[in-house]
């Protein structure tokens, strides 16, 4: 073997689901803080209330899904949730029609039929409802920003795809303050929908 | 940069904040009575995870019995290809008779070796190939 392909497969390695479950039960009272502020800040998009959304993500994370070697439980577990958020809002609304839910309900007796999103890629129509459902979300969360003028300039820069200095040279100021504006932003987008709620 | 992409900046901020939050914001924002809301999800999750394992065991191991090929094994008592041989050919149970005694014990190793040998020739006679 290389060491071109030892390397790969370094990065390649996953941990086992006896590892994960191990982990994920370990974790640290302050780490479950941060999941779950992240749970409630992703509960509103996701379109499940953040009681929902923690199950899912806890049943995700101790089942199907896989763990690059490295990867802390807090940032496994908020990736994990930032793609249960993503998921196509569409088929959420169909497997609800359809008399599923979108979660899996704790011992409902229905161990193995858990998945109701479909694994092919969204439909143009999906895509296109993706769109709007994106927008109104980006419209929300703008809502936050308010009128407060630091806030509106860091906004314009993050998505003019700015980062460090050339947000400090935007907003005038210094890697302190800089920290200090994203910080009073990021309060902000949370503060908006504390405890997740339904689309 | 479009709405999702736009979105995704602003989540990346949200995250970048909330993993850099101290001890005393991540306390101050989740109550320790929270925590134990999140604790009780974390096992009532395990213990749903581990019956989900279980019953995907199961699915697997009816599956495997449903799909698996038995292939019988050919006998090695009185009626094997090897043993018929031998009450055949005299001469030829004599020697291996001998080289069993001999301490030749590849030879009682190899039976089976034969036996399915002689099936297969036994294959291509049905199928009129010459081996």
């Amino acid at each position: 073997m290389t060491s071109a392909e030892g390397a790969e497969e370094a990065e390649d390695a996953r941990y086992a689901p006896e590892e994960i479950r191990a982990a994920v039960a370990a974790m640290p009272p302050d780490e479950m803080r941060r999941v779950e502020l992240i749970v409630r800040y992703f509960a509103h998009r996701s379109g499940l209330n953040a009681d929902d959304l923690r199950q899912e993500a806890f049943l995700r994370v101790l089942g199907s899904r896989s763990c690059r070697v490295g990867t802390t439980m807090v940032e496994f577990l908020a990736g994990t949730i930032q793609s249960i958020a993503s998921e196509p809002l569409r088929s959420r609304r169909e497997a609800k029609k359809a008399g599923k839910s979108p979660v899996t309900l704790l011992g409902d007796g229905d161990p193995a039929g858990l998945s109701v999103l479909p694994a092919d890629g969204p439909s143009p129509e999906e895509a296109a409802l993706a769109a709007v459902f994106h927008a109104r979300q980006l419209e929300r969360a703008l809502a936050a920003v308010g009128d407060d003028y630091e806030l509106q300039l860091l906004v314009e820069g993050l998505f003019d795809g700015k980062r460090g200095s050339e947000l400090e040279e935007l907003l005038e100021t210094d890697t302190k303050g800089l920290a200090a504006v994203k910080k009073k932003l990021s309060r902000r987008l949370q503060a908006r929908f504390p405890q997740g709620a339904p689309l | 940069m479009n709405d999702k992409d736009k979105l995704a900046a602003l989540d990346g901020l949200v995250l970048a904040d909330i993993l850099a939050m101290t001890a005393d914001e991540l306390r101050q924002a989740i109550a320790d009575d929270e925590v134990e809301v999140f604790r009780r999800a974390l096992e009532a999750a395990e213990a749903v995870a581990g019956k989900q394992r279980l019953a995907q065991a199961k699915a697997d191991l009816a599956a495997y019995r449903t799909g698996a090929k038995v292939v019988p094994m050919p006998s090695r008592g009185a009626g094997s290809g090897l043993s018929a041989l031998r009450r055949r050919d005299p001469e030829l149970d004599r020697k291996l008779t001998m080289a069993a005694r001999n301490g030749k014990r590849d030879v009682e190793a190899d039976a089976a070796g034969v036996d399915e040998d002689l099936a297969e020739l036994e294959e291509w006679s049905k199928d009129g190939e010459d081996p």
